[in-house]
């Protein structure tokens, strides 16, 4: 294994998934807080709706995977 | 509660990455030379220092607050969730526990006789080079968490803590390594960097959190009963695989 590969490995994890699905949900809380706008319901709650697609994010990245590994 | 989980959570993690950096070293110093060891682990905590050096000032004052938590928060997330991807696995048995151990009796395997002279290149690079990804990783991880002003002296108080103990467990030679329940550490840290991640991510979007610090325990909370859902789906899940006839799966 490569020191390049195994810093990709450091910064960015084993799968490509997780990191994108972090992005995806970090990126629709973005467009939610700029339609519900920064001081309605956003300010208090939007952080549990963060918190639900990063949780999704993670489900969708194990439900991927069917074999055992290392 | 705040100080308390970041210095738990900083020294936790330092601490685990040391370990994994301490089988390296201890392999390379049990199978070559001791000296060749210490030099290649010496130089790399250097480049370390001054990685840390420069990263942390340059991340942390040129920043505006939000964007600042919101960087900080995303780095947090992609390690924290990360940690916890494999701490699920293991969990779940889908993946093999993690062991510090395990790694000395492989790098110690994979190095051959030392050379009988002269110096020993090979051990000094794989020492170098095991140091230096395991320090990266520290850095990376100590300068999120003191991202926020008020989280620098636990989150840098956790760190120095967690280099004492290492050094400690190394001055006691490898035999603790077998004793160290990494794969549940691993899967606590995985909890405490995704919680303080979402935590910050979320105040870089502009969000108050409505209990302020004692938030974070909340969010923990969710986090270790979703993990556990997963956790047990995956059992599930393995279960079934398992019970298939050859050629289903």
């Amino acid at each position: 294994m490569t020191f390049l590969h195994q810093l990709r490995l450091l910064l960015l994890g084993e799968t490509r998934s997780l990191p994108l699905g972090v992005a995806a949900a970090v990126g629709i809380a973005v467009v939610v807080r700029e339609i519900a706008g920064p001081d309605g319901w956003w300010r208090h709650g939007g952080g549990y709706l963060l918190l639900a697609l990063l949780l999704g994010a993670l489900w969708l990245t194990l439900s991927g995977r069917t074999s055992p590994g290392r | 509660m705040a100080f308390v989980l970041t210095l738990v959570g900083a020294m936790l993690a330092v601490a685990l990455e040391l370990l994994e950096a301490l089988a390296i070293v201890l392999a390379v110093a049990v199978s070559r030379r001791t000296r060749d060891a210490v030099i290649g682990a010496a130089a790399a905590v250097a480049v370390c220092a001054v990685a840390g050096v420069l990263l942390g000032p340059v991340l942390l004052n040129r920043l505006a607050t939000e964007p600042l938590e919101l960087v900080i928060g995303v780095a947090l997330l992609l390690f924290g969730l990360e940690w916890l991807r494999k701490g699920v696995l293991r969990l779940a048995g889908r993946r093999s526990r993690s062991s510090a151990y395990d790694e000395y009796l492989e790098e110690r395997d994979a190095l051959d006789a030392p050379p009988v002279d002269g110096t020993d290149w090979a051990a000094r690079t794989v020492a170098f080079k095991g140091v230096l990804l395991e320090g990266l990783e520290v850095i990376l991880i100590v300068t999120a968490l003191a991202g926020p002003t008020s989280a620098r002296t636990p989150a840098l108080l956790g760190a120095g803590l967690a280099v004492a103990l290492t050094v400690a467990v190394g001055l006691l030679l490898h035999r603790p390594l077998r004793r160290v329940p990494e794969a549940e550490l691993k899967y606590a840290v995985g909890i405490l960097l995704s919680t303080f991640g979402t935590f910050f991510a979320a105040e870089g979007l502009g969000v108050s959190w409505p209990l302020d610090d004692a938030s974070l325990l909340l969010v923990a909370g969710i986090y270790v009963l979703a993990s556990q859902v997963m956790v047990r789906r995956l059992r599930v899940g393995a279960g079934r695989l398992a019970e298939q006839p050859a050629g289903v799966a």
